[in-house]
């Protein structure tokens, strides 16, 4: 199998999209990226122009805006009573869809790789990562989960086929996922990993999970198709049973 | 009284040279020489890390590359170590096929437990070696040294 | 027993009124016959006091400078580790500018603050070669700056980290506080050394018994020990094994090292090996009066003409306090003597020590020395007390010296014995100059001409000045307007 990989940096991160035996990969990994950038373009809270703060401020409604915009807000709304309050848009008191629109991101551009025929492949935002198919003939998709503390260590790896890996933690930004019921950030729980189906999914939970502090692991555990693993800031490690663990 | 009003004057002026020495070309506000190739992130302004919409290139400045017809060769460019924000450094090395990135990856970093806390139950917190992984969820590379050795890698470039 | 010049020799070079020298003792002829000093015999063989084989070679202020060096130099090295730690061209924008001076004064303040303690660990080789008196200068200017460091150590990272985050500056603060390790200790620290360095501002010193002041003051250790802690969780030069983390533990070490010999066990070695005890009291004149102190061995003692000691004498009432007194006898085999003015209560007391009482004594401390002369002979001035070192001195320096002893009244001469003695035995002349200062013979030699017309060659000779503030400045003054260079001017303060 021929592979291909390449990282850019957009979304303020490092995005990279692995493909194996795709046809003229070169183009899709473009498209991809195009993507991606479209993405940051209209959700970006860090862009004056994008849709997301254009919409903050009042200038457009939400029925002039772009049909992904309205359906991931539609999508944000519905997480919220799922997650009983706690993955909220407003929480920081402004407009922030981040804590979906970047797994949701590369799941769009994970299944336009596969309607274009590349079924091998593993994209990857910012930690986010959704993968298709298998790097080799015989071989899984390894995906390390960062060790909380040592960077430069991973403190379990996952691995599959069709997997979608989120985590969300406060070691490299800070403690910048706010409690909606508080407004205030919280930092009980060091790291969550949600692994499932959906990769936007699975980076709402984990997102909701560090804004719950640790009623979030009796929640996690409880859900359908998704397995979780969660390093609280005492170093203490709990994982799902069906994690799928190399 | 006098010796240590010298002695702080002295220090204040010392103190503003080293970090002087040590600036980034165009920080200082008489040296326009250079650009920052990437992300104005770092140089303190407001807005942080606004990604620009074209692919990482050399900075303008700098001859571009002429895209040629036979195939790009993969060169593995080492950028620079950048004091992380607590202690240590980060380095990161940048293999780039033409003017694309095919992988990032850590050099160094340091290693030190920064308050590993102590464990009283069984289940302790694995660690292993990333070494032969390429794919690692939350590792967001926002970090603040990350992007510098990022970006004087592809500065290099 | 008159002093080395006949009076009427005064009388001519002033052309005065005859001095009214018959108000000297003569006029109260004292009740038993004057004593012989009180020397030890002079058996073969012993130290004899009072004509040493050798005066000490004189030594000059090399060493001195090679430690002055040494600080600037452990400086140098401290702000070299970030210098090679910080990769060129790596400071880009305001923030990375204001964290890169944080660490910069982060350094400073942390050998700054080493070197203030070392300053005052009293261990010997500084107390010698440096001085009580020049060390205390230095902590206190020191201090000075270290306060400002410090403040300016965690303004800069606060500042500059609120920018990386683009948070306010009580956000950042307050994370500081709750992420890094040690830095609730590092905040204490700060606020610590701040409150010392308030207290220390002379105005407020002033107000506040002593004793007080001290206790407070000691605090400072407890700052040594709570910044310890953060230099070597985040600072970012000492947290890997390294050469950084090496030179720092080592100054630490150093430092602690001699604090403890200086404050704690070198004393104690010094009081177990010579012992010492008081043998008698004895009084010298008006309100003076001198404490001889035996012991075992003291010709291992180490001490010089012209130093002191800070004394404690064990006795209940007297043991809680330690006071520095010079020397006021050559150090020898046999014993040590003080010469004490009763000022107030705690050396009133030591009036009444009983033979036997134990000593407890810290030294020697000082460079008021005869090797420290820069030339072949000495002028030596005293006033009031200031006459303890000055007579000891006189036994060390070369012959040929001049020794002018100001006093308001003949009651208030000590020593005349041993100084006349003295004298002849060391070719000394010995000047007793009597009166207030305004009186017309004392304003006489207390002036550029009167000085030059007693010392011609004044200009050619170490000065030794121990003495109340009034007459010490104005003598310095005196000795300037003579173009006497500061090399040669040496002197001992009282308090310190």
């Amino acid at each position: 199998m021929t592979g291909y990989r390449r990282s850019v940096t957009v979304m303020g991160t490092v995005a990279t999209v692995e493909l194996y035996d795709a046809p003229d990969a070169e183009r899709l990994a473009d498209e991809v990226f195009a993507w991606l950038r479209e993405v940051d373009r209209r959700f970006s809270t860090y862009r004056a122009g994008s849709d997301v703060n254009r919409l903050h401020r009042g200038e457009l409604t939400l029925a002039e805006c772009a049909p992904e915009v309205s359906e991931v807000l539609a999508r944000c709304a519905e997480f919220w009573r799922d997650t009983d309050g706690y993955f909220d848009v407003y929480a920081t008191g402004r407009l922030d869809p981040s804590g979906y629109v970047k797994g949701w991101s590369v799941q769009v551009a994970s299944e336009r790789l596969s309607a274009a025929g590349a079924v091998n492949h593993l994209v990857d935002a910012g930690g986010d990562i959704q993968t298709r198919g298998r790097p080799a003939p015989d071989a899984r998709w390894e995906i390390g989960i960062r060790h909380p503390w040592h960077p430069a260590s991973v403190c379990a790896v996952v691995t599959g086929t069709d997997l979608a890996v989120a985590t969300s933690g406060t070691y490299e930004r800070g403690c910048h996922v706010v409690d909606p019921r508080t407004g205030r950030p919280r930092g009980d729980l060091r790291s969550v990993t949600v692994v499932g189906r959906d990769l936007g999914t699975a980076d709402v939970y984990a997102t909701a999970a560090v804004a719950m502090g640790p009623p979030a692991l009796r929640w996690l555990a409880g859900l359908d198709g998704y397995e979780s693993m969660v390093v609280t800031e005492e170093g203490v490690s709990y994982r799902s049973a069906g994690l799928p663990v190399a | 009284m006098r010796r240590v009003i010298l002695w702080l004057v002295g220090t204040a002026i010392g103190t503003t040279v080293l970090v002087g020495v040590k600036a980034a070309p165009g920080t200082l506000p008489f040296d326009r020489s250079a650009e920052a190739p990437l992300d104005p992130a770092a140089s303190g302004t407001p807005t942080p890390a606004i990604t620009r919409t074209t692919a990482p290139s050399p900075s303008a400045k700098t001859p571009t590359r002429s895209r040629t017809t036979t195939a790009p060769v993969t060169r593995t460019i080492v950028g620079d170590a950048f004091p992380a924000r607590d202690f240590g450094d980060v380095q990161v090395k940048v293999v780039l096929t033409g003017d694309h990135i095919d992988d990032i990856i850590v050099v160094q970093m340091s290693n030190r437990p920064r308050k590993a806390p102590s464990l009283l139950r069984a289940e302790a917190l694995a660690e292993q070696s990333a070494d032969n992984l390429t794919n690692i969820s939350g590792a967001t590379y926002t970090s603040e040294a990350y992007v510098r050795s990022l970006r004087s890698a592809l500065a290099k470039a | 027993m008159a002093p080395a010049h006949d009076e009427r020799w005064y009388h001519e070079r002033w052309n005065l009124e005859p001095w009214q020298h018959e108000a000297w003792p003569t006029a109260a002829p004292p009740a038993e016959p004057p004593q012989q000093p009180r020397y030890p015999d002079q058996r073969p063989g012993s130290t004899v006091v009072g004509t040493p084989a050798l005066s000490p070679p004189a030594r000059g202020r090399g060493t001195r400078r090679l430690l002055v060096l040494a600080g600037w130099v452990g400086l140098g090295v401290s702000v070299w580790l970030w210098f090679a730690n910080t990769p060129p061209g790596s400071v880009d924008g305001t923030a990375a500018m204001l964290v890169e001076a944080g660490r910069i004064t982060g350094l400073i303040a942390g050998y700054v603050l080493l070197v203030q303690v070392l300053l005052m660990s009293r261990v010997g080789w500084l107390e010698r070669r440096i001085g009580g008196n020049e060390l205390m200068g230095w902590h206190r200017d020191l201090g000075g700056l270290l306060v400002v460091m410090v403040l300016a150590h965690a303004v800069l990272l606060i500042l500059g980290y609120a920018g990386y985050d683009e948070s306010s500056l009580i956000h950042e603060t307050w994370s500081m506080l709750t992420t890094y390790e040690d830095m609730i200790s590092a905040f204490v620290a700060t606020g610590l050394l701040v409150g010392i360095g308030v207290l220390a501002i002379r105005a407020i010193r002033a107000v506040m018994p002593y004793e007080l002041w001290y206790f407070l003051h000691l605090t400072s250790y407890a700052v040594l020990l709570l910044s310890y802690g953060h230099l070597f969780a985040s600072g970012r030069e000492l947290a890997d094994l390294g050469f950084g983390r090496v030179y720092w533990l080592a100054l630490y070490a150093f430092v602690v090292a001699n604090l403890a010999w200086g404050r704690l066990l070198g004393p104690i070695v010094l009081n177990l090996r010579h012992r010492l005890r008081v043998a008698e009291v004895v009084p010298e004149g008006q309100d003076m009066f001198s404490v001889y102190i035996r012991g075992r061995r003291l010709d291992r003692l180490r001490a010089r003409a012209g130093q002191y000691f800070r004394w404690r004498f064990l006795t209940r009432g007297c043991w809680w306090q330690a006071h520095p007194f010079s020397l006021s006898a050559a150090p020898n085999d046999q014993y040590l003597r003080l010469t004490i003015k009763a000022v107030g209560g705690h050396t009133e007391r030591l009036r009444w020590l009983e033979p036997g009482a134990r000593v407890f004594a810290e030294g020697p401390s000082g460079v008021f020395t005869a090797d420290r002369r820069t030339r072949y002979r000495a002028l030596l001035i005293a006033g009031g007390s200031g006459i303890a070192p000055i007579r000891a001195l006189l036994e060390e320096l070369p012959r040929g010296a001049i020794v002018i002893y100001r006093a308001s009244s003949p009651a208030d001469l000590i020593f005349r014995e041993e100084l006349d003695w003295l004298a002849t035995r060391r070719d000394a002349e010995v000047y007793y100059v009597i009166g207030a200062r305004n009186d017309p013979v004392p304003r006489q030699v207390m002036s550029p001409k009167g000085l030059r017309g007693i010392v011609p060659d004044v200009q050619r000779r170490d000065v030794y000045l121990c003495g109340p503030e009034g007459l010490v400045t104005s003598a310095v003054a005196i000795l300037r307007r003579l173009r006497v260079r500061r090399k040669q001017i040496h002197v001992d303060p009282f308090e310190f």
